[in-house]
This record gives structure tokens, sequence and C-alpha cells, in this order.
């Protein structure tokens, strides 16, 4: 390992590895990248894969209208030998009653002052789009082509690659122990594997943001949250949107691939705890819901079932930019969001590193937000 | 080489060639090329390809199979159909 870096990032996910590309990009020579397990072992691996423009807030949509223009030139960009799986079939945000259909209307007028293509659909329309789908008490939804899918390990590992060939050392399997600071200012990060001196960090670390901030001692309000999906055997690839549903609090959708990937968010989940173990209560709850919206599932075998964390915010919008009481200390946390925001999360916080204009403004995204009292709110989240 | 048209992952048609590639290329982790290639993620969950996958990084690495790391086999051992899961449930209620 270097003993010595122009900026030193924590964490080898979507966040880290977008944020090394780009530093790379903007002509830093020697930026190393400290990895706990492997890329992308955290969030980015075991996302559900999807990228959306259909937010309800101003700040969201800055950050997926970025992201989404770099996705269409990503696979050219870096250079990568293998199909990154993106696909544009959008989501179908389903509506049961008339308050959710409310909703939907002011955020697609709001998405469409910002030339977003997304659309208000009666039932009908929602049949058409997705003709597997039980319509059954659904009174409309709200769709958009312009997003839809990418695989997302693919996509860490673009980052990585096209970055190693500029320069960029990465380092797996090796855990951060401290960052030291000195008057107010980094200076350094000990790692298991050796010291490497430096004037700027970067946080990417996702789910494990807050202990990284610890170590320099700021509070950040990020804590893991167990989110568990599942995806089955690989059939002929039909295409079509992502159903979401906040009713039942799922989504459903088929990757490029050809499997089905599907998530619930489990009302009852406990934050603050990092937990990998699949449950039984999922995979049934997950069945049920799925076969209810997309009854043809019933006979689609599952394979496989895994549980990742949610790097949860108050307001699961990013931290981004510097914080104040430390010099050189930069957060790059996607507080969910990493996957889906990779390109925006690794622009803004590349150009925060070295002191370059933002690309777009980073006030609503800095950590100082939560201690102002001026959180993000967007009415368009599960 | 002659072999290199063998298939080590049947699920996702992983040939010993590409993974040969793909260890020349520096990629030495299993999980980095489980993660770009979904070799171990297929029907079969890795039953048939992960030791010998395991054993080709070995072969080219010299590192010990025990001191690899392979991912972890996930539930179920088999495949299931979701109507059948969703029935379980039902049964359980």
């Amino acid at each position: 390992m270097r003993n010595t870096a122009d900026v030193v990032i924590i964490g080898g996910g979507a966040a880290g590895t977008s944020t090394a590309w780009h530093l790379a990009k903007l002509g830093v020579k020697n930026v190393v990248v400290i990895e706990q397990n492997y890329t992308p072992f955290g969030g980015t691996g075991r996302c559900a894969a999807m990228f959306r423009l259909q937010f309800g807030s101003e700040e969201n949509l800055a950050l997926a209208m970025l992201s989404v223009s770099q996705f269409d030139t990503l696979q050219k960009d870096t250079a990568f030998s293998e199909d990154l799986e993106i696909s544009k079939q959008g989501y179908l945000l389903t509506a049961y009653d008339e308050d959710a259909l409310d909703d939907m209307r002011k955020n697609v007028a709001l998405q469409r002052s910002k030339g977003i293509d997304s659309y208000v659909f009666d039932s009908k329309q929602c049949q058409e789009v997705s003709p597997y789908l039980n319509t059954d008490g659904i009174m409309g939804g709200s769709y958009c082509t312009g997003e839809g899918h990418i695989n997302p390990m693919r996509m860490a590992l673009a980052y990585k690659q096209a970055a190693e060939k500029m320069g960029v050392e990465f380092n797996n399997y090796t855990k951060v122990l401290d960052i030291t600071v000195q008057n107010g200012k980094v200076t350094g990060v000990v790692t298991d594997k050796g010291t490497v001196s430096t004037e700027c960090v970067v946080n990417a670390a996702g789910e494990y943001g807050k202990y990284i901030g610890r170590m320099v001692g700021v509070t950040i309000p990020v804590e893991p949250e167990k989110h568990q999906i599942l995806v089955t055997e690989p059939l002929e690839y039909v295409g079509g949107p992502m159903i979401y549903s906040f009713r039942h609090r799922t989504y459903i959708s088929q990757v490029k691939h050809g499997g089905f990937l599907m998530g619930w968010s489990d009302p009852d989940v406990k934050r603050g705890i990092v937990d990998f173990t699949p449950e039984w209560k999922f995979l049934e709850t997950m069945a049920k819901k799925a076969i209810e919206q997309v009854p043809a599932l019933a006979k689609v075998r599952m394979i496989r079932a895994w549980a990742g964390q949610y790097g949860a915010a108050p307001d699961d919008t990013v931290i981004l930019g510097p914080v104040e009481k430390v010099k050189g200390f930069i957060c790059a946390l996607g507080c969910t969001k990493a996957t889906m925001f990779a390109p925006a999360i690794g622009t803004l916080a590349s150009e925060a590193a070295i002191g370059a204009k933002s690309t777009i403004p980073l006030e609503p995204y800095l950590l100082r937000r939560f201690s102002d009292g001026k959180l993000v709110k967007d009415p368009a989240l599960l | 080489m002659l072999d290199d048209n063998i298939i080590i992952c049947r699920c996702e048609n992983l040939t010993l060639g590409k993974l040969r590639k793909m260890l020349e290329s520096g990629m030495t982790s299993m999980q980095e090329i489980k993660k770009e290639c979904r070799c171990t993620m297929g029907p079969c969950q890795g039953r048939t390809c992960k030791e010998l996958i395991a054993r080709e990084i070995s072969r080219y690495t010299g590192v010990s199979m025990d001191e690899l790391d392979i991912p972890i086999s996930r539930a179920p051992i088999k495949p299931i159909p979701l109507g059948e899961i969703a029935e379980r449930g039902k049964q359980n209620a």
C-alpha cells in the first residue's frame, strides 16, 4: 500500500469507485481506495439494481438527472468489457387510492417542469405497459421511461477497473482503524495494513459511514437498516417497468439477465443493526405480495435471497461535501441511493475534494443541513 | 489453450478461458469474479462450480483454497416456486 496519497477514499462500493474514477479524470494523480472487503461488498452489491427519475423533490431530481445523463455513456466512458445491462424500462408506481394518486399528480407535475417525461396513468394504461399486472384495486399510477436498471456489481467494477488504469490504487480486505487529525486538519489514515498520510479523506463507507465519522469526532446520522431481496431463475426477458407499490411496500422487476428481483420493506425493521441473515418471514411475505400483484409469478422459482443494509439518513437523501469541523474530510454517502446516484456522488465528491466548482450546488446535501433543520422533503420515497 | 472452451459454471456459461482471462487481468478475488460474471449465483447456487473455480484461482495465484474469499452458499438449497412459499405461509397462518 502507498504510504502517501493526494486523496484517500474509504469504501469501494458505488460511491467510492465512482469518486475514485472522477478524481482520476480530474487529473488527481495519487488516489488510494481502502475497502474492508471487496468491490462491491456492501449495499451496492446487494441493492435492487435500479435507477430512478420519479422523485418528488428538486434536490433528488437534480442528482437523478445528472446521474442518468452519465449512465447513458458509462459503458463507453469506462470501456468496461462486460455489458452494464442498462435498460430504461421505467418504474410504474401504483396507486390504490385517490390520495396516493393525488400525490403522484403533484410529483409528476414537478418532474415535468424539469423536462422529465413522466405520466399519470389510469388503471387501463397501467395494464398496457405492464400486461402481467393484476389491476384489481388499482386506481392508477405514474410512469416514466427515462429510468430503469443497471447491473450495480458491474457498474462498481467498471469504475474500479477504469480508475485502476488511470493509476488509482485499490486495497481490498483492508480495514480503516483511525483517521489522524491535527489542528482541525486531516493528516492521515491508519489501516491494519499500514498508514497513509494524506490531507484529504473521502468517507464513502455507505452504511458504515457513521463509524468513519466518529474517527474524526463528527456525528453522521446514518444508520444501517436491514433490507432483503430475492431473485428468481432467469426467464426470457419480457421487459416492462418495475412495479413499485407503496401499498405493499414492495418492488418487483425483471432485470435484463432474466431474473425477477423483488424486495419488501419490513415496517418492523430495527435501525442501527448490521445483519446479513436472510429470513423466512421475508420470503413468505414477499412471495404473497408478489403473487397478489403479478399472479403469473406463482409458478416461477426463486433461486436465492440475501440481506443488505440501507445506510438510512433521517431524510433518506445523500450526504455530500465538506464538513466544517474537520478540514479535508469529505462525505460521499448515498444513504440508500448510492447505486442510482453513483455518477452524481462521484462528480460532486471529487469536485469537493479538490475544491473545484460544483456541477450542481452542494448546499442542500451538506451534513450541516441536519443541525440547521433543513432536511430534504421528498414525498415520492417509500 | 485447447480447454479454454470448457464450461466451468453451467448456470452462467462461464468458460475456463474467460476465467483465466479475468485472472490474467489482475482480478484474483473470487468475490469480484462472482460479481462480474454471476458464477455461483445461478440455479445450482455454486454446488457444481464453486470448488472448480476456487481450484483454478488457487492454481493461478498459488494461494491455498482455504485462504481464498470463496462466496457463501445461500438459501434455498434448491429453487422453490414462489407459489409454494406463499402456500406454506397460508398453512402457518
